[in-house]
């Protein structure tokens, strides 16, 4: 609330905006852990639907879903993040983010937890022993209560990694 | 934030915005005038006359921005090519090739300056080009034609008034002007009014722009009332020399107009951008209807001129009127009548940015969509609404014709691609010293703006071809018999839903002995050549690196740059056919699919999966029976329908996804082809035929190898369109490669 009182200081609409999305992410949960996605990637969460399955890609790829018209690409978290597979169920959600370089691009999560405000001070940086290649997408580590969130870096994610490896598919091919 | 920077901040932002429109504008307007240039060779000094103009008023119009916009090198080059346009106004004879090609250097190098201003906001890095050009065009610049930027001719210009004196006038009580003035004195006052109309205009531009800085304010009045004062010269000094009756219509208005700048420069009136604008429409006016009644019809299409120089009858000017109705209607009659030859007509338009029509073009896509969902859904099953029933046809009827429009909307007939052509075949022509003729017909024909765009680069490949190895030399068509001119017909027309563009020559046709030695050479072909048909010889010239920079030099068979058209014309989803007869000439057809937003496609099911195929790749489908099929070892399928043998593709296996049954007689075969070659794909079932829209698969996804794109279907999930060339490339290839 204090900072909603702060920001009514100033005439500025767009800035009260720009200052209260800053510190928004939405947390979403894949098995125990959770995620925090910054809200301004965010555009939308809509439930699980049918998806098209394009063939030969990456299997973490799951396919394209008809937005509105739109044809948005659809990447299963679970499977880019290296965790076991699951079954959809009822609380499988589709996370809709905007990247600048690749566009809008729908995460298929277990399920949406809340919106939450997280602030600097709460945030460490992200574990460097940590095995593997994977933390690479964690930004930083959000403490919150009893649990840590792992802040992600969305550009990593969608990354050009899977581009690398489909480049060496065909070079091979093509050999 | 002080206003005064948020002003500031603003005027930048007025300002790039002004800039912007002028690119883009100008760009346009040179492409859109280009096409006039070649008119200025022919022997039709009507013709000249009309499109002169045309070109003169881009170049006029471009300078008089960029001098507004400070560009001083852009403002040079368009003044000398306006300059050299001028001299051929004055006298529309038929031009050399030597200007021709002049002014089209002049289009390059203005282009060039524009977008070196569009990248870099300045075009100072162009100012060598452009002097080097400026000094190209003064060779053909008359001397008595050389006038600086501020209007004064350089050298002194010698009066040649009283050259011409005209008939008594017929109607004494009507004004009608004792012609003291010759039409090039006319044109002089004329340019020199214009030039300080653009003054005024840019002006009152400034004002808006610098009314809240006082400094500029300050600057901006002085000019303003140094501009006005010359102004009111230059009325004064008209009236003078035109020597009209006081009661001429011309008259009144230069009075008008001098009382209201005697008061501008007086300070009586205020010096802001509305009464300048007045003071320009007043001055504006007055120069028309004084060039008018000096010279009333010297722009008459029903007494051609002949000699500029000579002054025609002044016509009273209550005639005036009926006349300049009639010139319309001649001048659009007239422009009908001359065939081929390119006229300018000016369509009422307005500009709209291409992503609005392309997100225009996805609404009317999803809103077809939406109707079908609609008008199909499941909660309307076995329910009988009569009135219902009517209202949706309707509607459905309404939005047939709404996609129709909005699909016209990217149409624009084939005309200005085709003209370009005219310089290409020229300048080639020239280059290797043929004399070649391009005829064209069907330029109307429209096509999706963005497939004429695409198709330049092609034509441009099979034109120059067509000349460098089709047509003979002068010499050689003579011992032949031919005329020494060789033509090309470059020809447009319909067909269904594509569209056929020809281009024809009279050359020495293709020559199957070279074109065979050269491919058995890069071991294109095995041997039992000769048993090819001159279809799969012809192939071989759109092989990529066929032709070579010494296969250009040894002149053996044609094909630069073959595979590149080629492959151009794939990327429109068209096809490419060559035919030939020895001593006859080459036929190079092209079909395109009339626009690259839309196709039919037949919709097959795999599995839960949807794919489409292009109509145009069907060639036929049918239930298999076991004895059709052979399997050979590697368990490759084949199928044999009367004589020929197919592979078979099934599609599950490639795109490796569960099918929905995998015995091949409870599915159905589909024979495709594609530049001649065919293949046999193995699906479910055919869900049947729709028009569709294609969208990209994701920026994400990327290109995915046998997938052209996707598509949304009636029940709002995405099918995927089959790129059926691909997939019968993957079906050649050994079978390991597959796995």
């Amino acid at each position: 609330m204090a900072q909603t009182f702060s920001n009514t200081d100033d005439d500025f609409d767009g800035l009260e905006e720009f200052n209260t999305l800053q510190y928004k992410y939405l947390v979403f949960r894949l098995g125990s852990e959770e995620y925090a996605l910054a809200a301004r990637h965010v555009s939308e969460i809509v439930g699980m639907q049918y998806i098209t399955i394009v063939p030969n890609l990456d299997r973490h790829i799951r396919g394209v879903i008809n937005l509105r018209g739109k044809v948005i690409p659809v990447i299963d978290s679970r499977l880019r993040f290296g965790l076991e597979e699951r079954e959809y169920d009822e609380r499988t959600c589709i996370v809709l983010a905007q990247e600048e370089e690749y566009g809008m691009t729908g995460l298929i999560v277990d399920a949406v937890v809340e919106v939450a405000d997280i602030h600097e001070e709460q945030i460490s940086p992200p574990p460097k022993t940590i095995k593997g290649t994977r933390s690479r997408y964690i930004l930083g580590m959000a403490k919150h209560a009893d649990k840590v969130r792992m802040i992600l870096d969305l550009r990593s994610i969608l990354g050009d990694e899977h581009i690398i490896q489909f480049q060496s598919i065909e070079e091979s091919v093509t050999a | 934030m002080s206003s005064k920077l948020s002003s500031q901040l603003a005027q930048i932002e007025e300002m790039q915005e002004l800039v912007n429109d002028f690119i883009h504008e100008s760009l346009a307007n040179l492409e859109r005038t280009e096409q006039l240039v070649e008119s200025l060779g022919t022997d039709d000094i009507w013709l000249i006359e009309q499109n002169i103009r045309v070109l003169f008023r881009t170049f006029h119009s471009i300078k008089g921005v960029a001098g507004f916009l400070q560009l001083a090198v852009l403002q040079a080059l368009t003044h000398e090519a306006e300059t050299l346009l001028d001299g051929i106004r004055k006298r529309p004879v038929r031009q050399s090739e030597e200007v021709l090609q002049t002014i089209y250097r002049a289009f390059d190098g203005i282009r060039a300056i524009i977008r070196a201003v569009e990248q870099h906001k300045t075009d100072v890095s162009t100012s060598e080009m452009a002097d080097a050009l400026i000094a190209h065009i003064q060779q053909f610049i008359m001397p008595d034609e050389r006038i600086d930027l501020d209007g004064n001719v350089v050298p002194q210009h010698t009066p040649l008034a009283s050259a011409a004196k005209t008939d008594t006038p017929k109607d004494p009580p009507l004004a009608t002007p004792p012609a003291e003035l010759t039409t090039s004195e006319i044109e002089q006052i004329h340019r020199k009014a214009h030039l300080l109309l653009d003054e005024l205009h840019h002006l009152a531009e400034r004002e808006k722009l610098h009314a809240q800085n006082p400094a500029l304010l300050e600057k901006f009045l002085e000019d303003g009332r140094e501009c006005v004062e010359r102004v009111n010269g230059l009325i004064n000094e008209l009236q003078e020399e035109s020597r009209l009756p006081a009661d001429a219509p011309a008259m009144t208005l230069a009075q008008s107009a001098l009382v209201f700048s005697d008061m501008m420069a007086a300070g009586d009136l205020a010096l802001n951008d509305v009464t300048l604008l007045t003071l320009q429409s007043q001055v504006a006016s007055f120069v028309e209807v004084l060039r008018e009644d000096i010279a009333p019809h010297a722009d008459s299409a029903t007494a051609p001129v002949i000699e500029p120089s000579v002054l025609l009858d002044p016509l009273p000017d209550s005639l005036l009127d009926v006349q300049t109705a009639q010139q319309n209607t001649t001048l659009d009659d007239q422009a009908k009548t001359f065939d081929g030859a390119t006229t300018y007509t000016d369509r009422s338009e307005i500009r709209v940015e291409t992503a609005k029509l392309d997100r225009l073009f996805d609404l009317m896509s999803e809103l077809v969509t939406l109707q079908t969902m609609t008008l199909n859904n499941p909660d309307l099953h076995n329910l009988n609404l009569p009135n219902f029933q009517k209202s949706a046809a309707m509607l459905a009827k309404n939005i047939r014709q709404l996609q129709g429009v909005t699909m016209s909307m990217r149409m624009t007939p084939i005309e200005i691609l085709f003209a370009k052509m005219k310089r290409v075949t020229r300048e080639v022509a020239t280059h290797v010293g043929k004399r070649v003729e391009l005829t064209m017909s069907g330029a109307d024909t429209e096509m999706d703006k963005n497939v004429i765009e695409l198709m330049f680069d092609p034509l441009v490949h099979i034109i120059r071809n067509a000349i460098d190895h089709g047509i003979e030399s002068p010499a050689e068509r003579e011992r032949l018999g031919k005329p020494a001119t060789g033509v090309i017909h470059l020809g447009a027309m319909y067909e269904g839903n594509e569209i056929l563009i020809t281009v024809r020559d009279d050359g020495a046709g293709l020559n199957r002995k070279k074109i065979l030695q050269r491919a058995m050479q890069r071991g294109l072909v095995q041997q039992n050549a000769e048993s090819l048909t001159d279809e799969e010889v012809w192939k071989c010239i759109f092989e990529p690196g066929f032709s070579t920079a010494e296969a250009v030099t040894d002149v053996s068979g044609r094909g630069v740059g073959m595979d590149v058209v080629k492959q151009n014309i794939a990327k429109m989803r068209g096809s490419v056919q060559v035919r030939s007869r020895e001593g006859k000439g080459a036929t190079v057809t092209l079909r395109i699919p009339l626009t690259l937003a839309s196709m039919d496609v037949i919709l097959v099911r795999v599995g839960r999966a949807h794919y489409a195929i292009p109509v145009g790749a069907v060639r036929q489908s049918f239930r298999p029976s076991t004895d059709d099929i052979t399997t050979t070892m590697d368990g490759l399928e084949v199928v044999r329908v009367r004589e020929t043998l197919y592979t078979i593709v099934r599609l599950h296996e490639i795109f490796q996804h569960p099918a929905g049954n995998t015995a091949i007689t409870s599915g159905i075969l589909v024979i495709v082809e594609t530049n001649g070659r065919k293949v046999c794909l193995f699906v479910d079932e055919i869900v049947g035929q729709q028009q569709t829209v294609i969208k990209p698969l994701a920026k994400y996804i990327g290109d995915v190898r046998g997938l052209n794109g996707c598509m949304i279907l009636s029940d709002g999930t995405i099918g995927l369109i089959l790129d059926v060339e691909e997939l019968i490339r993957i079906a050649e290839e050994p079978a390991e490669m597959l796995a």
